[in-house]
This record gives structure tokens, sequence and C-alpha cells, in this order.
């Protein structure tokens, strides 16, 4: 028995050596082989992108070819993607609970709004809804920090965008 | 007088000197702050443990700062705390410090960062990313538990590479209130430790995984999560027996890169774990191979939108010119140029193109589509249904690759979770991966972490040990979602058998 053991335990490490024996496919083949030849980002492509992105523009020629030739290496990574057949399937834009018990949860429904409707009498002859102001609405933990403390820039209660039109003077 | 160009020299020359000196200093560099003088857990019954926070996870006091390893954010305060960080203060947490990382977790070398590259101590191999310098501070001893967050295996790998066990909950269970956002619909938050039994013990047994944050909207519900929980086993915490698990291994997750020692453990691994009466079987994956060029349409895509907020006017740094527009006069575009490291700038690059209008169909629409497609591989696998969805996905089996043994008409066996490599090699040195390497080389560590990030699975990597080398690299463990408890109870028993700690 104990001489058993080991000689399936060889038996089966040989079949899951076996079954990995020769591998499936290769992930640098993800990877341009060259760089490409025909370049399918314009220089102006790419000055618009930056534009998108709010990022300076390349400093020189050089940084500007760098730029295009990693965006083109990239684009060739993910490119793979597009050899998947994905007809009739529904992108997948979030995991989130999708079952009908879920959707309920997520539901807003009157009865959520219940204390906020109680907080609401009517008045008048068209019975207007409005909302009592008495009641302190407990805003702690929320409202209670000021947003201008991490700003490196102020002016009084405002924040400061230098525009190139005020030219240093922020206005206030 | 001196000529510009022997300027140039003597500047070139003073540069390559200064290399070696500033590599050294940037070797000890996995804290990016650390707190002196550390606040003991506020319930003074609770056993204290010390708690190492990813510097992307907000904390409010000791230490104030958030960096993201960002120039960006270098001495922004954050006017809250993470949840996460709040749930382990109160469980007995002492945070000890803030840990270095790629610029808002882009990287998987740790390399990226604002304070620079992060190493593993003693011999100088790559402690991996973005979690790194939460992985190297519990693999040097420095803290019981650290804080990362897996966007696509940002928390496995590094934990795989340093030799500790890394663990990425289920889409949706840890809150990410307070955590700097990266790519929304893949972030999670993941523990690392020496031993599988701490993060059991913290998720599992004292309750976090059936905790809703109402202030994250990403959040499972606290009815779903009932819901889910109840056809779901080990939320007891109790023990988990190996015999009867059915293991599956993805013949996918065999790629050519994949080190031989690697391969070799992995075998190992699987054969010890039969012994143990666990089941080990082939099972086919297809959509892997296609799993990592669509994470890198959606991540990026998804960090464009995201950190298009940062504009230096209501946090961060802002460009030190008369205008905060660039040459060309994009408003932000100098404080974000300045703002921004190398690989971010490059990944908003991407995210731009493949979000803009001509390209959106072809890619980010996609990508979302092979998104979905690879959660329904797992689904066809996992013995488990998916909670998440009323009706289950039906499969052809005419498409599926013969390579697959069929388990009966119905179809090949189904299994309780994936048993595969964390990453296709073991660490690199730093060294060779700051000299040289294309920016696509470190994404495809990433091969076999993006498919369970995409799913929005729960995975944990455990060390094995390779032979031959005497070092560690990661085994990884995917189960269905919210099989968590599971998981863990599994991988608890699975590193026992690995000779690792508990």
């Amino acid at each position: 028995m104990s001489r058993a053991i080991p000689t399936t335990a060889r038996n089966s490490y040989r079949h899951i050596s076996q079954l990995l024996s020769k591998p499936a496919w290769s992930v640098r083949a993800l990877l341009p082989s060259e760089p490409s030849s025909t370049p399918t980002i314009t220089p102006k492509q790419l000055h618009h992108l930056l534009r998108l992105s709010a990022l300076p523009q390349p400093s020189s020629p050089a940084a500007e070819a760098s730029m295009i030739a990693t965006l083109e290496s990239q684009l060739h990574f993910v490119r793979a993607i597009q050899q998947v057949d994905t007809t009739g399937v529904e992108p997948l834009r979030s995991i989130r609970d999708e079952t009908a018990a879920g959707s309920e949860d997520a539901t807003i429904s009157v009865d959520s709004l219940k204390d906020a409707l109680e907080n609401e009498e009517t008045w008048g002859h068209c019975q207007r809804p409005r909302r009592r102001r008495d009641a302190p609405v407990d805003t702690a933990g929320i409202e209670d920090w000021d947003v201008l403390t991490t700003a490196s820039q102020k002016v009084g209660r405002y924040f400061v965008v230098k525009s190139a039109k005020g030219a240093g003077t922020p206005e206030s | 007088m001196l000529t510009r160009r022997r300027l140039q020299a003597l500047r070139l020359r003073h540069a390559q000197r200064s290399i070696p000196s500033r590599y050294q200093r940037r070797q000890i560099n996995h804290f990016i702050s650390k707190e002196a003088d550390p606040v003991p857990p506020i319930p003074a019954q609770r056993t204290p443990f010390t708690l190492a926070v990813k510097d992307n996870i907000t904390t409010k006091f000791s230490p104030a700062t958030t960096t993201c390893a960002s120039p960006f954010l270098a001495d922004y305060n954050s006017p809250f705390e993470a949840t996460i960080v709040q749930q382990l203060r109160d469980l007995g947490a002492v945070v000890t410090g803030k840990t270095n990382l790629d610029e808002f977790g882009m990287g998987s070398h740790s390399v990226h960062s604002a304070h620079g590259a992060v190493s593993q101590e003693k011999d100088g191999y790559s402690a991996g990313g973005s979690s790194g310098g939460s992985a190297v501070a519990v693999a040097n001893g420095e803290v019981d538990l650290a804080l990362g967050t897996d966007t696509g295996g940002s928390v496995r790998l590094p934990a795989a590479y340093c030799g500790v066990v890394g663990y990425k909950p289920s889409y949706g269970m840890l809150s990410r209130f307070g955590v700097v956002p990266y790519a929304n619909s893949l972030d999670t938050v993941g523990l690392i430790a020496k031993g599988v039994g701490r993060i059991r013990e913290v998720v599992v047994r004292r309750g976090l995984w059936e905790v809703e944050d109402g202030r994250d909207p990403t959040s499972l519900g606290r009815k779903a999560r009932r819901r889910i929980a109840q056809g779901r086993e080990g939320y007891g915490g109790e023990d988990v027996e190996l015999e009867g698990v059915r293991l599956g291994l993805p013949v996918e997750y065999n790629i050519e890169e994949l080190e031989g020692g690697v391969r070799d453990a992995w075998v190992k691994a699987a054969g010890r774990l039969e012994e143990r009466g666990a089941k080990v079987v082939p099972v086919s994956l297809p959509t892997t191979r296609h799993a990592l060029s669509a994470y890198y349409v959606i991540a990026p895509a998804e960090a464009s939108s995201n950190l298009a907020k940062y504009d230096g006017v209501r946090y961060g740094r802002r460009s030190e010119g008369e205008s905060d527009a660039a040459e060309g006069g994009v408003l932000y575009a100098a404080s974000r140029g300045q703002g921004f490291g190398e690989e971010v700038k490059r990944r908003i690059l991407l995210g731009s193109y493949t979000l803009s209008s001509e390209a959106m169909d072809n890619y980010f629409l996609k990508a979302q589509a092979v998104r979905r497609l690879v959660r329904r591989d797992f689904d066809r696998v996992f013995r488990l249904e998916n909670p998440l969805q009323d009706e289950q996905e039906t499969f052809d089996l005419s498409e599926m690759s013969e390579e697959i043994p069929m388990e009966n008409k119905l179809g090949p066996a189904e299994v309780d979770f994936l048993l595969c490599p964390t990453a296709p090699t073991l660490a690199p040195k730093l060294e060779d991966v700051m000299g040289g390497q294309g920016v696509l080389d470190a994404y495809m560590n990433d091969v076999f972490a993006v498919p369970a990030s995409l799913a929005g699975l729960p995975a944990v990597s455990v060390p094995m040990l390779v032979e031959g080398e005497e070092r560690m690299a990661g085994l990884q463990l995917i189960g269905q979602y919210w099989d968590d408890a599971r998981l863990l109870g599994v991988a608890e028993a699975i590193s026992e058998v690995l000779g690792g700690k508990r």
C-alpha cells in the first residue's frame, strides 16, 4: 500500500504533464513583428488625440515620431480582438446584479421615497406639494468638508483657472 | 569657454555616473510615507495587527497623504478616509505606512512611480506591480497585512513575484470608496499577507464580505449579498476539505512564454493536490487569448475618462506658468503634461483613441463584447452558476476545442476552481525591466491575471516553489462569482499541501 501511492502519484503527474506538453498559443504573437510600414495614425490625428486628452503637443518632431510609434504598437497589440466573432454578443459594460431580484432592489419606488414624501405638505386649490424646510437635513460626512482646502490657488471662496486670456491676473 | 557640444558631453557623463547611485537609493522604496507614531486601534479589546496601505487608497490621518505615486498628487491630503481602511482599523489594524506603486496603478513592475522603482531588497528582482510596495512590505515581514488594488492583476502579480499571498475579491465585494479610480468596471481592493489564513480571517470570519457600502455605487447590494451567499459554501468560516474538489487546468494558460520551471511547478502542484483527493481535469477557455487585448482597450479607455478630472485647479499640483493652458491653447494641458508620468500619458492617449468616434465600435465596444465572451467561458466551466444573471448562458459543444474530453454526452467536466500560474515567469531582474524593455513587454505579464478581472471573479495567488531555481512563483486559484469564502478555504488547504504558511 505504501508503494502504491507514489505510483499513482507519478501516473497523475504524467497525465497532467502530458496535457500541458504542447503550448496552446503564444502571447508574443500579439506584438508587432516589425515597425508598421503603413502607419494608421497621422501627425494630425495625434495632435487631435492630444487635444482630446488635454495633454501637451509633442515638443519636437522626434518626440512626435516616438509618440506615434508607441501608439501604433499599442494598437497593434489590442487589434487582436477584431478577429473575434462577436456577432450577436451584447457588450459587457459592467459587472452588476442583472437578475430580476437585483433590478427590483435597485428600482426607486414610491416606497424608497417615503421619507422625503412624508416631509411634504400640500397646499392650495391644486394641492401643490411643498417641502417642509424647518427640519434640518443631516449632511454629516457629506457636506462638512471644505472643498477649497485642497486647491493650491484660490481667491476668496473661488477656485482659480489661469486661462491664457487673463495672463496671470485671475479674475475675482 | 565651454562649447555647447562639450557641455552636453559633460552632462551626459555626469548623468551616466550618477545612475548607479540613484538606482541604489531607489531600491529601498517600497514605502512612500511611513508613520513614526502609528495610531493604536480604537477598540482596545481587538488584537492589533500592522497594516500597510497602497498609496492610491486614502487615509485621512496617520499618514495623511495619498499620492498615487503621481507627481500630480505629491502633497494631496484626502478629506476622507477609505471605507476599507476604516473597516480594518475597526478590526484592530495599525496603519504603519503607505506603499509605493505604479502611478495610479498603471504598470506591472512598480517602476512607473514618482518615488522611484520598487525592488525586492535582497536580490534586485522586480516586485511586480502595481501593488509592489505592499507585497514587498509583507514579504519583508514589516507588516502583517497590506492593502492593494487589483484592476488587471495588480495584487496577484506582485504577490506571485514576492512569494506571498495576494487575494482579489469578487468585483463589488469590498468597498472602493476612497480608492482612487483607475478603471471603474475592473477596479477591486485586494489583500496581501504571508498566509491565506489572515486574509480569510478578515474577509470571511470577521464578515467584511457582508458589508455593503452605500457610498460606493459598485458595492453589491445587501439583499443580493445574502441571496447569493445562500447558494455558496464556506461563509461560516469552516475548514474546507480538498477531497472531492474539482480543479480545472485551463489549457489556454499553457502558453509558449510559460517558463519551464513555472510549468513544472504547476504540474507538480496539480499532481500533489490530486494525491490529496482533488480531481484535476483539463478545461478550455478559448477567449483567453483575446482577453489581454480586450483588457488593454477597456482599462485605458476608462482611465482616460477617469483621469480627465486632474486639472490642478481643485486639487493636485498645477503648472508654474502664467496660464494653465499649454501651447496651442488647450486649458489644463500644461498641468497635465507635468503632473502625469509617461506610462499614464501613454494609456490616456490610447484610451482617447479607442473612445474616439472613428474607433469606438471597432475597439471599445468590440472589447466589451469580447469581455462578455470571456465571462461566458468561465460560466461554462464552473459547476456553480453565475448568480448575476437569471438566464444562464448556453454553449455550443461543436465549437469547443477537441482536446477537451467529454465527461458525458452533456459536455465536459464542470469544475469548482481553476488552477493555473499567476504569471508566465518568475520575477525578472529589475535592471532588465528598466533597461530596454518595450512598452508592451510589461503588458504581457498580465496575461493570466486579466481574464478573472474582466469577468469580475475572485482569485487568489499562493506561493509555489520552483525547483532548481529555489525561488517562488504564484499558483492562481480562480472561482465563480461570490465563491470567495470557499476559494480562500481551498487556497488555505492548498498552501498547506504546498508547504506554505497558513
